[in-house]
This record gives C-alpha cells, sequence and structure tokens, in this order.
C-alpha cells in the first residue's frame, strides 16, 4: 500500500477498540436515574456532616461514587454543587490537613471535580478553587494532575 | 530515523530499526574490520519503534507502531531473517518490550494503555521452557497476561523482574505497577511528579525509573509495599558531582541558553547541565 494513500483517520475495528477504551461513556440504560439515586443519598449524608462540622468526612463522601461517563450533565452539576458546599464549608486553614487525610484517589477525584467547576466560572468560586488546587499539589504533588490529565473516566 | 539499537555481547552482533520499517543486523568482519549490515523486512506498515535481543541472542524482537510485535528469527533453510507477528489484541502502536530470561516470554506495553505478556516460542530454536508462573504451555503467540495502567496512562516501558515472575510498568498516569501473576494483583504507586519513560529492575526488591526528572528515582519493597525511596529522589545524590556542573559561566551565561534549552529539551525549568544529567539516566538504568 503506498502510504500517499493511507488513510491513518479511518476507523478500523482496532481503533474502535480503544476509541471504546478511551471514551468511557456510560450508556446504560436508566444509567441517570441510577445516578440520582445515589446522588440523592449521597447528599443528605454529606449536609449532616457538614452541620456536625466534621468537614474530612463530608468531603469523602461528597467525592464517592463520582458520576463518570454521563450524557447528562445534571448529576455531575449537582454533584459538582455539593462538593463546592463542602469546601465552602470548611476553614481555609484545615484545607492541607483534610487534603493529607484523603487517599490518593480521592484527590484525584477532589481534581477532577475542580477543573469541572473551574470549567464552569458562572456558577462556581475560582479563587477558592484554586487556592484548594494550589493545596493539594503542595501535598500529593504535580503526579495527581497527570493522573487527571491521562484518566479517561471523566466527570 | 533510527529508533533503537541493541547490541548482543555474546554473539557480536547488533541490530538497528528505523521508521523505514527495516531492521538491520549488523556482523563484524573482522578481516576488514567494518560491520556490515543484513536487511530484515519485518513486514509491519509504520514505523519500528524499539528492537531488543532475546537474552539467548537467537530471536529479536522489534515493537512497531502498526500494532505488533515482530518476533525475528534466522531460518537456516532460507538463510534469511523470518519475521513472525504478534498482534493479538494490541490496539494501538507498542512503544516498550523486554524479554523474559527464559528467552520465550516477552512483556509490551504501547498506547493501548495495556501490559501484555506473550509467549514467543519457536520451534526448532526455543527448548520448551520449564512451566512458570505465566503458564505451562506456550506455544506461539498465547497471551499470558493483561494488565491496564491505574488512570488509563499509556505505557512508556515495561520489564520483567529478574526471575521473571514478575513484571513492573511505568505509565503517562505518573504510575509505577507492579504485577503479581500468582495471585493476579496489580500493586500500583502514584508518582509525586510527572511520569517515568524508563525503567530497570537492579534486584528484587529494588526498580529505578527515570524521566523527565534530573535524577533517576529508586523504588524499593519494604514491609508495608512498594514505595519510592527518598534519598536517590533528592537532586545531586547518588552520582558524581562535576565541576562543569551549575556554576560554569557557560551554562548560567545567558537568558537564551535558558530558553535555547526549554526548546530543544522541552523543560521547563532549567537545571543546569541537562545534557550531562540526561545522559547520567541513561546510563544509571540501561
Amino acid at each position: 500500500m503506498s502510504f500517499r494513500k493511507l488513510d491513518v483517520s479511518t476507523i478500523t475495528e482496532e481503533k474502535q477498540i480503544l476509541l471504546d477504551r478511551i471514551t468511557q461513556v456510560n450508556t446504560e440504560p436508566g444509567a441517570n436515574e441510577e445516578a440520582e439515586r445515589k446522588f440523592q443519598s449521597k447528599s443528605s449524608q454529606v449536609r449532616a456532616f457538614i452541620t456536625k462540622g466534621n468537614a474530612l468526612e463530608a468531603l469523602a463522601q461528597a467525592i464517592s461514587e463520582p458520576p463518570y461517563g454521563l450524557k447528562d450533565s445534571s448529576i455531575p452539576d449537582k454533584s459538582a454543587q455539593l462538593v463546592m458546599d463542602v469546601l465552602a464549608s470548611s476553614r481555609s486553614q484545615d484545607a492541607v490537613s483534610i487534603i493529607g487525610d484523603l487517599a490518593e484517589n480521592q484527590r484525584v477525584v477532589l481534581l477532577k471535580y475542580i477543573y469541572y467547576m473551574m470549567a464552569r466560572p458562572a456558577y462556581f468560586n475560582c479563587s477558592m478553587l484554586l487556592s484548594w488546587h494550589e493545596k493539594i499539589v503542595q501535598v500529593s504533588g504535580i503526579g495527581s494532575i497527570c493522573r487527571v490529565l491521562s484518566d479517561r473516566h471523566t466527570l | 530515523m533510527v529508533t533503537s539499537l541493541d547490541w548482543a555481547p555474546n554473539t557480536n552482533r547488533i541490530v538497528s530499526c528505523s521508521q523505514d520499517k527495516n531492521a538491520y543486523v549488523w556482523t563484524f568482519d573482522s578481516s576488514t574490520n567494518k560491520w556490515g549490515p543484513t536487511l530484515v523486512h519485518l513486514r509491519v506498515d509504520r514505523a519500528a519503534i524499539q528492537v531488543r535481543w532475546s537474552p539467548n541472542e537467537q530471536k529479536f524482537a522489534v515493537a512497531s507502531g502498526s500494532s505488533s510485535v515482530a518476533i525475528c528469527y534466522f531460518g537456516e533453510d532460507n538463510n534469511w531473517w523470518v519475521s513472525k507477528h504478534l498482534k493479538k489484541s494490541i490496539a494501538s502502536s507498542v512503544l516498550s518490550i523486554s524479554w523474559h530470561p527464559n528467552s520465550v516470554l516477552i512483556v509490551c506495553g504501547g498506547a493501548d494503555m495495556v501490559t501484555r505478556v506473550f509467549s514467543t516460542f519457536i520451534k526448532g530454536i526455543d527448548e520448551r521452557p520449564a512451566p512458570s508462573v505465566w503458564g505451562e504451555r506456550l506455544p506461539f503467540g498465547t497471551l499470558c497476561g493483561e494488565y491496564e495502567s491505574e488512570y488509563n496512562g499509556w505505557i512508556h516501558s515495561a520489564s520483567f523482574s529478574p526471575d521473571g515472575n514478575q513484571i513492573a510498568f511505568v505509565a503517562h498516569d505518573s504510575t509505577l505497577s507492579i504485577v503479581d501473576p500468582v495471585n493476579n494483583s496489580i500493586y500500583s504507586i502514584q508518582s509525586p511528579t510527572v511520569p517515568h519513560y524508563q525503567l530497570s529492575w537492579v534486584s528484587p526488591d529494588k526498580i529505578i525509573v527515570s524521566g523527565q526528572q534530573p535524577c533517576p528515582t529508586a523504588c524499593k519493597l519494604t514491609s508495608s509495599g512498594w514505595e519510592f525511596s527518598k534519598e536517590t529522589a533528592k537532586k545531586g545524590t547518588g552520582r558524581p558531582t562535576t565541576p562543569r556542573d551549575r556554576d560554569s559561566p557557560l551554562s548560567r551565561s545567558s537568558a537564551f541558553n535558558i530558553f535555547r534549552q526549554m526548546d530543544s529539551r522541552a523543560s521547563a525549568v532549567f537545571s543546569g547541565d541537562g545534557a550531562e544529567e540526561e545522559h547520567e539516566n541513561g546510563s544509571a538504568i540501561s
């Protein structure tokens, strides 16, 4: 085959496998309703932890089971708002210790939420997000950013 | 462009591969004191990326951009290097290959974010390998294991442990993973820095990784699992300091040099004598 005639953009079978693997869209019927139900139960627990002043538990709960790959953005939006509420309710001088108590995979999820919110500056307070972002990098290094960038499980 | 070279010390042969989809085996002629090439037709339709001799030097493997690994051996009947392909379930370019000590198994990792272990058993060339943790009967092309990186990073480098019973790989998600096929576990260590590009086992409980940092980092097996060692992560330890390093007038001469280095090495931080340090990386782990 002449390389000049080779169309590198054609979708071959193996490319389709790769594409499926990197897009990670949740196409199951009822995925949205399932996520909605999970969000509701999560949300009430998080509010309870916020009222008790337990910011670490509230944050850990808020970033658990992230709604990945949904076509509809309403659940990710609501989840992000929930994470935002937790961040806003905790004192900024506690941020480093809270982040330090999270596991690395939790920090990666938190970063995903922060980037998701930063992409929507009309709805979220970006200056606060920026200071949390700074503290995450302070705790776990830029490796976490690399992991968020390469991870195909996106909000 | 030549993409990779490997030397077989016992048979004194060099194999090279390049983006023109070919490989050459170079043999030394002592009467003329020159190296002469033999063309190996790999039958791949994209660039060859990496080439490695098997430990017994009877075969070599070529990773390629055509989602396959070519296993080449010398066919005595035809007086010609024969190429057979490993293709099973590989979905993108193979970036790194490494041999098992038994010269039959090979591990390859690539841009499809999966590390795979294959058998390259070739009748008449290889002796039947002893049963191992990777399987008992291993005809050519057997897929012995598939392991994904934790955060979907593509695989920069993968390698068998010295005893061949484990593999380690580094991926673009800044993780180093150690696979134990016996209990099918992947132990993943998250690096605090940018991704590592190469790794090398120095002993069964120690791995050296290198990448964009000016200095290689060690990863050790401790009682609490694998972890990055703090000592070598620091710059300047574990290697001889050279007077040429930091304070030479050349290295701090001007902003021009800084930007030229950023341009040529794609490095954001001016790190003194970059060339020397990078060479240190390569030599430390090869």
